[in-house]
Formats: structure tokens, sequence, C-alpha cells
């Protein structure tokens, strides 16, 4: 027995020199890249004049190609990212902003803390809030499609909520998930589709939409359930939930 | 050959501890031993039955409704606050720094300001980023009750307004170096524990296992938790959970987004060489993958579609 526990002791302590000797080489990894000092606050935030087109090659077209290949890597090893990313194509217009489309929902379904996670979602963030205007108009021309799928409608949701379009033109995607029949079952049940109700909520409020914005939305929403008194409490409860001001 | 025999048991456990090391997943106790669920087998995980504690109406009436159960107060926060992007102002491409949570200083320029300038980026800190979400939820909602952390020298940052000096400052809670970017599920305890300590109220706990829907807004009278959803080999993920509605969870991905996700009770093995454990799918809605925790036999919580093992770290009664 003594010696089984001396044997786990020293299979402890070769495991910390393992980590120890791993981060080590992380560190030193990083310290080399570290010959280039950060860059100062200030400069970060002034915006850099890159060039004067409207179709400017930014990002990159080897950038583009890296993050296909890093997204072709992760769908390889998870099926599941596979499926969803073949599923959306099929369901969204043939163009280049659907493939962003598609691999943003399809990474939710392999997120870790991975680097080459991180790199993957940063690249892939990036294209999106590079090519925001014309992620919307595919969103605005696809919604009812995707808000047929609950995950998909939440996947549309959380995007929405990251492209870089102003607060009133999230409104346009987020806000008809409030038109819709409220459903609650006798077991306290809420239906898949009127579960979005409190993604689309907590993503308007984080993007920072004021109630009055959101106010027509929540009438007809409203409006559905005014034969159904439960129903009817229970989207008002949500709705305050998240604007405590909203008036009825 | 008696000790090629010793050896084996001895290198599966050191295996095991390193994987606690680098990934969310596992619960190991003192003893090297994988930590059981504290639950009976056949407890429904999706909601119904589970709750015991008669519960007082003052108690009760921190859910908003029977069946919307949240914390309304919990900021949604991204891990890729402070990276660089370019878009198009006035037809030209400018580089900008995302500032998505609100901060004075977005994320990354604000830890490489406090003595970090080799963080080029993110490295990993889903699990800080979700446990100062709760942390600031555990704040907000300890100040609307009257309760002021500024005597608790340990979690007094938690007043601070400005998201990046709260997750910057929970990085150090949950002994996470910003330049490393690695959290486990036992360091979450601790810091709960660190924050139970400083109110003098409220257990921390952890479990491998998924508390039902009736639990969360009875029995442990709606906590604060975080999920590590492990799965050594493919980095593991930490989200913070925001509450319950009707028989479903709302989750904060520490990515800024938010889901609905579904629990469903699998099966309990016994014959297990890691010993005891539950199974466990938390699943997104509607997607159709929930079907793919089949694949792999046993030990398969999921989050979406990635296996591995899910710890359920908790502050109830606080």
């Amino acid at each position: 027995m003594k010696g089984l526990t001396l044997l786990a002791a020293t299979g402890f302590i070769l495991a910390l020199t393992l980590v120890f000797a791993l981060r080590a080489r992380v560190i030193a990894g990083k310290d080399k890249t570290e010959s280039v000092p950060a860059a100062p606050l200030a400069i970060l935030k002034v915006p850099i004049p890159v060039s004067d087109g409207v179709h400017s090659p930014f990002p990159s077209p080897e950038r583009k190609t890296e993050l296909r290949s890093q997204f072709s890597q992760l769908a390889q090893e998870n099926v599941a990212v596979r499926t969803q990313y073949e599923l959306l194509k099929q369901k969204l217009p043939v163009q280049p902003e659907s493939e962003l489309i598609a691999m943003y929902a399809a990474q939710v379904l392999g997120r870790s803390s991975r680097p080459e996670f991180q790199e993957l979602y940063l690249g892939l963030m990036g294209e999106v809030a590079f090519e925001s205007p014309r992620v919307f108009d595919v969103l605005i021309a696809s919604a009812d499609k995707l808000r047929q799928d609950p995950f998909e409608h939440q996947v549309l949701l959380n995007l929405a909520a990251e492209l870089n379009v102003p607060p009133r033109e999230k409104v346009r995607l987020m806000g008809p998930t409030l038109v819709q029949k409220f459903e609650i079952s006798a077991q306290n049940e809420v239906s898949e589709q009127s579960a979005s109700l409190v993604i689309a909520l907590i993503q308007l409020r984080k993007a920072g939409v004021a109630y009055q914005d959101i106010a027509p939305f929540v009438q007809r929403g409203m409006e559905f359930t005014s034969n159904d008194r439960r129903a009817n409490d229970e989207f008002r409860v949500r709705v305050t939930t998240y604007y405590p001001d909203a008036e009825f | 050959m008696r000790m090629k025999s010793l050896m084996m048991p001895a290198l599966l456990l050191s295996t095991v501890v390193l994987l606690a090391a680098c990934a969310p997943g596992f619960s190991v106790e003192a003893g090297g031993s994988i930590a059981p669920p504290p639950d009976e087998p056949g407890r429904d995980a999706t909601g119904g039955g589970g709750a015991s504690t008669p519960v007082s109406d003052e108690q009760k009436s921190r859910c908003q409704s029977e069946t919307h159960c949240v914390h309304d107060q919990m900021p949604l926060w991204s891990q890729a606050d402070g990276s660089t992007v370019g878009v198009l102002r006035d037809g030209k491409v400018v580089i900008e720094t995302l500032n998505v949570n609100g901060a004075a200083v977005p994320l990354i320029p604000y830890i490489q300001s406090q003595g970090y300038s080799n963080v080029k980026g993110d490295p990993g800190w889903c699990g800080a980023v979700s446990f100062a979400m709760l942390a600031k939820s555990w704040q907000k909602e300890l100040a609307d009750r009257g309760e002021s952390l500024k005597l608790a020298s340990n979690v007094s940052f938690l007043e601070d307004s400005d998201p990046s000096v709260v997750i910057f400052k929970t990085m150090g809670l949950i002994g996470m170096r910003p330049d490393f970017g690695v959290s486990a599920p036992t360091a979450h305890e601790q810091a709960l524990k660190t924050m139970a300590a400083a109110t003098g109220n409220g257990k921390a706990e952890i479990a491998m296992r998924m508390m039902s829907v009736s639990e969360f807004r009875e029995t442990y009278k709606r906590p604060l938790v975080t999920l590590g959803i492990g799965a050594a080999a493919a980095g593991g993920h930490f989200v913070a959970l925001n509450g319950t509605d009707g028989q479903n969870y709302i989750v904060f991905d520490p990515w800024g987004a938010s889901y609905t996700v579904k629990a469903t009770k699998g099966t309990v093995e016994k014959d297990s060489p890691l010993g005891k454990y539950y199974e466990f799918s938390l699943s997104y809605l509607g997607s159709g993958m929930k079907t793919l925790t089949g694949v792999t036999s046993g030990f398969v919580p999921t989050y979406g579609a990635t296996s591995g093992v899910l710890n359920s770290i908790q502050l109830s009664g606080y």
C-alpha cells in the first residue's frame, strides 16, 4: 500500500513537472514574440485609414483562406459543427455572406478554450464586423426561415447583436421575435419557439435599445395572448424583467 | 511484474491530475478520487421532482414568476472585448478595437496596461469571464439588499462598475494568469467560498451533475452557477447559468451570447474506471444535435455537441 502511495505521489510530481515544463515552453514562445512592443492604448483607439476603395481587400485574401482552413479543421473534428454548417448553407441564399452566417452558427457547437478556437472565433468575428451591412441584408432576407428552428433562431439573435450596425437596425432583426404568441403549458413548459423571447430581450437590452423602440413589437406580441391571461402575464413578466420601465 | 501493475494506476492518476490542470471538467478531491455527485440516481434533470425543502414566500419572491427565474442583473460580457477588427467608415477601411462590454478601456488593452504587455489576445478567458459575470451579479444583488463589499478586501473590487477591471481582478480571484488563461472548476469553487466568507452567508459546492429546474428555483433558491463543460482533449468551456425559463436553462456564454439549453438525465454507470458518474446532456433547443450524445457511451455530458465532463459550481443561500 505504501509502495502504491509512493508511486502515485511520484506520478503526481511527474505530472506537475510536465505542466510546468509546458507552461515554461509556452511562456518562452511568447517572450520571443515580445520583441515588438505592444502598441500604446492611444494608438489602438485611433482609426487607421487603409484604403479609399469601398471593396478594399480586407480582410486579406490570405486571412480569409486561413479562416476557412481553421473552420474546416473544426468541422472535420466535430460532426455537429459540420452538419450545422451544411444545413445552413442549404437554407441560405448562395452568396459569400451566407458562408459567414453558416460558420457562425456552426462554431457555437464546437466552442472550447483551445487557442485554435480563439483564433478561429476572432478571425470570424473580424470578417463579420467588416461585412456587417451585407450580413445584415442576408439575415433580413432569411430571417423567417431561420426563425423556424429554435437553435437557428437564437443564432440569428446572437449574431444580430454582434453586427456592426446601429441598434435601431438590430431591432429590425430582433423585434419580430417579440411578435408571436407566447405559449406556456399547464406544466409550466415554454414552447421551443417562445423560449427565444428571452434571448431577444437579453440581446436588445445589451445593445442599448430603448423600450420605446421595441414597444410596438411588445404591444403586438401582447395581442396574441389577449385571450390567455396566464400566457399574457408570463409574457409581461419577461418583458419587465429586462425592461423594468415597460408600460402596457 | 508487480511493479508494472502498480505503475499503471499511478500513471492513470497523474494523467487525471494533469487534465484537471489544463481544462475544466474534472473535479478531483484532495485524495485524488473523482467527487461523486451529491444526489441519488434517477432524479430528473429536466425538472419535476427533487424539491423537498419548503421555501418561504420571501425566498420564492426572488424568482420573477412561477416559470421565469433569472439573475436579471447579470451582465453579458465577452472575452473578445478589445480585439481589433476592420470596418468600413465613409468608404475607408479602419481598424477599430471592439468595445462590446462597455468598459472605459476594453479588456485586452486593459490587461496589457496592467503589466501583461505580452498578451496579444485572449488565451482562454472563458472561465474568468463566466465567473466575473456571476460575481458581478452577486454583488449587484447584495447591493440591492443594502449590503456593501467595501470592507471585504479580496472581493471589494466587484463594486467597480468597469467590466475590464472586474474581469481582470476576477482572474486573480480564481487564480488565473491572464497570459495563460486556464482555470479549473475547483478554483471556481474556492473563489465562491471566498465570496461566501466575505459576507458570512452562502454555501459553495461543486457537483458533477446538473440540478433540476425545480431545484434551481426551490431547494437552492436561485443559486449562482458556473458550468464547466469539460473535454480535456477539446479544451473545455465555461459558461454562466443565468437562470431558468420554463423547463429550460438560460446560459450566458462568455463570447457575449445567450442561449436556451435543456438538460437531459442519462444513465448511471457503476463500474467505470473513473468511479461512479452521471451522464447528462446539455443541448440547445431544436438543434437536433442532442442525438449525438449517444455516439460515445458513458461519460458524455454535452453543451451543444462538446463532449466531456460537466461540473456545476454553485453558490447558494447567499
